[in-house]
């Protein structure tokens, strides 16, 4: 039961952003997607997602092509949490949330009284159920952030990708979003891939990390093998330095 | 539907409460119009079975004049309002209309092609068929440049619509340049011009086959076009084939724009400015806003016709009242900043 | 699986599109058979009108519609404006029409060929036929009428031939044909003297004549219009007549090599001659212009018009272009003369009075 990509490659027009990039994703696991800015974790995601088609290679998903699904098969397998968005209609934190419900529903429906409530029960997973009435357009980046990850949530599916969801967050949210995630892959048992910029986050959270560099996986394993002070300070291009703090590891500055 | 929430509940309300005002806008207009009705004689000739006042100069001025017109400015009113928030709301843009695909020029350039080789007879319908087929071809002529053209589909969309309407209105004015000054440029000129005019009830019939399934089909889809407004990449996460999705509702949308203007000629602001009214009165979400535009439509369009044959002795041309009233309405919701619903 | 719904739902839509499509273009053709039947009146008669219909009309008709302006000139023509029940929106204000019949102002206008027909207005004034254009948009209105059991006579009265037909159908039907035959006599003998006058003159020295029209001093028409024909009528050639398609602009270096001897401004030209000129100084090349042959014709009782009173337009112009032959004729005593005949108001009277007008 896992997410697999083989040999995954894409190109802006000559410039290779994507290198033939081999992982898998196993449920109940969180993978940590490092790199720096332009390393290519977004591009790699939005190939998951099937939102840019690889040039080179393949994804499965229990061994089948993620081509050959419909769309919204694929969405009730795959759940994304984009970066941003640009808003432009003024909905409500709750009806943005229930779109999440819309690989479960046909064609003509609309959300049922059972949608709004795991929609409900997502936003309170996340900890913003009393925003839920709130305009979406007038909430700070990180409660859209917040916003995202519930309708995921709602979305129930069985892999979550998400880019960069702590971007906007402020330091309590940053970790209060990762250990909702956390349970949500334990009660859940599924996977989640989360491109990230902290790799003190990873250090707190990560089942294996990816490290991307120039579009090459340079390094894939768990945390103990990965995220060494060598491997590090290869992949940012600066010296740093892991050190042990009360049994827990982080990654610091020379 | 969950009535748990209190904005649901006042929409709700407010839904109702434009229903009303359109059948009120409906009733009063029956008594509008150059020829004098009594409103009690009316009341009773409708009273009584239709054999029995058919016959009647009273009423039958009303029953095959005034009644297949207003119905038919309500539905041409409903079907490009509902369009026009379809539009705005799938390609994220608050200044789209119903015309950005090149309809209106297709079905202009139709009808002209159609008023060029029809005789003196046949005008009633190969004019409006003409005007519709090639008003949908406009239409796909859009979408198959937009196809064939790397970047951004929506983008792509509303350029190839501007370059498809240009040539085609290039066209309409190569025609109106060669025509007959007799019998076919005038003819044109009238017909581009708009109006309801051309009501009778097979008009009407045609309009409630085309278009009534169509303003269905959009309000069952409403909720779908939110998910659409959210941008291409998230629709697609979200489960919906954005593309096939995309392609069905513009041509749910041409079909219907294209069935109403092939009969009603060009009718100006309605499709561009209706929807931001409707989503002052019920926010953002489609569920309300497509419903709501469909009546605000209705009852706009019915009003203005209502002015356009009651007012002076003369008709005046639909178009001129649409943008007399709908511009500066449009003006005094930007600068009043009630287009909340918008970012 | 579900996939294969979603599919299904798609295919309902497309299906329903289709036929939604099938039943317009069905429901299209049914207009055809809703023709109502004729009302069996106990006096009526039946007559051809000029699009080969057959209208049944009442045998007297006291309430008549005219809806476009040289319909209800031709109306005028026969003497029929006392039937008028309801009239184009222009003609309740022209001097001519006002000065002659000044009720006219009271009557219900019920639109024109620009705006469209206002069909609850024509049935209002309860007439007894309508006289309607021939443009392919006037079926609807036929129609409509039709359904109101209101006769439509459908008139073409374009070029001089037509012109004739229509106003001997008007006055047959209004009553009026002693009047409609005499008007039209009179029409006949003033081009005949035109013509006759004009043998004196050699086609090599024929007058070159530009009219500038509608559409601005730089537009003019060829030979689809009426005032093509008054031109050649007057004597003259018209310089523009290779143009087709009523009024079209045309470049100022045309006109100035075209070179007219004469520039006559259409009454419904807005341009003055001398701003004309003054925008471009090339058109002082053109002899016209450097001869001071620059005239407007006289905008009162449009003479334009394929109308009977065109007779005095054609005497006009060719006195315009040609004074040496009219040296035994003064055209406005004799316009004044027409008019007082036919009229019952000379016409320097109707011109007085509508410059009386302009200046209130």
């Amino acid at each position: 039961m896992s997410l697999d990509v083989e040999n995954l490659s894409f190109s802006y027009g000559e410039r290779r952003v994507v290198d033939q990039c081999c992982f898998s994703l196993d449920k109940g696991q969180i993978v940590c997607l490092l790199g720096r800015n332009g390393s290519g974790k977004t591009t790699l995601l939005r190939m998951i997602n099937r939102s840019l088609l690889p040039e080179e290679g393949r994804i499965t998903i229990d061994g089948t092509d993620i081509r050959h699904f419909t769309r919204k098969h694929l969405a009730r397998l795959i759940a994304f949490v984009p970066q941003g968005h640009n808003a432009v209609f003024a909905y409500t934190a709750r009806d943005m949330t229930v779109m999440g419900r819309n690989p479960h529903m046909h064609l003509f429906a609309r959300p049922s009284q059972q949608d709004y409530q795991l929609a409900e029960a997502a936003l309170r997973q996340v900890g913003i159920s009393e925003l839920k009435d709130r305009c979406y357009m007038d909430m700070s980046g990180g409660e859209r952030q917040l916003v995202f990850l519930a309708r995921a949530l709602a979305q129930q599916a069985s892999y979550y990708l998400l880019d960069e969801p702590t971007a906007h967050l402020d330091f309590y949210n940053q970790h209060a979003l990762m250990k909702t995630l956390c349970q949500i892959v334990e009660q859940q048992g599924s996977g989640a891939l989360i491109a990230l910029h902290d790799p003190n986050l990873a250090f707190c959270y990560a089942d294996q990390v990816i490290m991307l560099h120039q579009g090459r996986i340079v390094s894939v394993g768990s945390v103990a093998d990965t995220m060494t002070s060598s491997n590090l300070s290869q992949l940012y291009n600066m010296q740093l330095k892991v050190v042990s703090l009360d049994g827990q590891k982080m990654v610091m500055a020379k | 539907m969950p009535i748990n929430s209190s904005a649901n509940r006042r929409n709700a309300i407010r839904m109702v409460l434009a229903g009303l005002a359109v059948l009120g806008i409906f009733c009063l207009s029956m008594f509008i119009g150059r020829y004098h009705i009594e409103a009690g004689r009316l009341v009773q000739l409708l009273t009584t079975a239709p054999d029995a006042w058919l016959d009647h100069p009273d009423t039958s001025v009303f029953y095959y004049i005034r009644l297949p017109r207003i119905i038919m400015a309500g539905i041409v009113g409903a079907g490009l309002s509902a369009a026009g928030a379809l539009f705005q709301g799938m390609f994220r843009n608050p200044l789209v209309s119903p015309d950005i695909l090149g309809v209106s020029s297709g079905c202009c350039l139709g009808a002209a092609l159609g008023i060029i080789i029809s005789g003196q007879v046949g005008m009633a319908y190969l004019v409006p068929l003409l005007a519709f087929i090639v008003g949908i071809i406009a239409m796909f002529l859009a979408y198959g440049i937009a196809k064939i053209s790397p970047g951004d589909q929506v983008v792509m969309l509303i350029l190839a619509g501007i370059v498809v309407g240009g040539f085609f209105e290039a066209a309409l004015s190569f025609i109106k340049y060669t025509a007959d000054p007799y019998e076919d440029l005038p003819a044109i000129v009238f017909w581009i011009m708009g109006g309801f005019f051309r009501a009778n009830w097979s008009v009407v019939l045609n309009l409630l086959i085309g278009v009534l399934p169509c303003l269905l089909l959009l309000h069952l889809l409403a909720w779908k076009i939110n998910i659409l407004s959210l941008g291409d990449e998230e629709a697609g996460s979200l489960g919906i084939n954005v593309k096939v999705f995309r392609f069905l509702l513009l041509c749910l949308a041409t079909f219907m724009v294209a069935g109403c203007v092939s009969v009603s000629g060009t009718i100006g602001w309605v499709g561009l400015v209706v929807p931001h009214i409707a989503r002052l009165l019920s926010g953002a979400d489609h569920r309300y806003v497509m419903p709501m535009s469909m009546l605000v439509g209705a009852g706009f369009v019915m009003l203005m016709d209502n002015l356009a044959r009651g007012l002076t002795s003369a008709e005046i041309p639909i178009s001129i009242l649409t943008a007399a009233v709908g511009t500066p309405f449009f003006a005094y919701l930007l600068i009043k900043g009630r287009g909340q619903a918008w970012k | 699986m579900l996939k294969v719904i979603e599919r299904r739902y798609i295919s309902y839509v497309v299906l329903i599109a289709l036929l939604g499509s099938l039943l317009l273009m069905g429901g299209c053709q049914q207009t055809a058979v809703e023709t109502s039947t004729p009302d069996e009146a106990v006096q009526a008669r039946t007559i051809v009108d000029q699009a080969g219909r057959e209208v049944t009309l009442p045998l007297e008709v006291n309430r008549v519609i005219s809806t476009w302006r040289p319909c209800t000139f031709l109306v005028y023509a026969v003497g029929g404006q006392e039937k008028l029940v309801g009239v184009d929106i222009g003609s309740t204000k022209a001097p001519f029409t006002t000065a002659v019949y000044p009720e006219i102002a009271d009557l219900a206008q019920v639109g024109d060929k620009k705006s469209g027909i206002n069909v609850e207005e024509v049935v209002a004034a309860n007439p007894d036929v309508v006289f309607v254009w021939s443009g392919k948009d006037s079926e609807n209105l036929i129609n409509q009428l039709e359904q109101q059991k209101i006769p439509a006579v459908v008139l073409i009265p374009e070029s001089a031939d037509q012109m004739r037909e229509a106003t001997l159908l008007i006055g047959e039907i209004m009553g009026c044909s002693p009047q409609a035959e005499k008007i039209l006599k009179y029409y006949d003998d003033t081009l005949a003297l035109v013509a006759e006058k004009l043998k004196e003159v050699p086609e090599s020295e024929r007058k070159k004549v530009f009219l500038a029209g509608a559409d601005g001093f730089l537009s003019s028409c060829g030979t689809d219009f009426y005032q093509h024909y008054l031109i050649e009528q007057s004597g003259g050639i018209n310089v523009a007549a290779e143009l087709t398609g009523g009024w079209q602009e045309v470049s100022a270096e045309q006109v100035v090599s075209w070179n007219p001897d004469v520039i006559i401004l259409d009454p419904y030209c807005k341009d003055k001659p001398e701003d004309a000129v003054k925008m471009n100084p090339g058109l002082k090349a053109i002899t016209a212009v450097q001869a001071g042959s620059v005239h407007n014709f006289p905008s009162v009782g449009q003479w334009t018009f394929p109308i009977p009173q065109s007779a005095m337009g054609v005497l006009w112009l060719s006195e315009k272009l040609y004074p040496d032959l009219y040296e035994d004729l003064d055209v406005a005593a004799e316009a004044d003369k027409y008019y007082k005949d036919f009229f019952g108001v000379t016409y320097s009277d109707i011109v007085n009075s509508a410059s009386a007008n302009a200046d209130k």
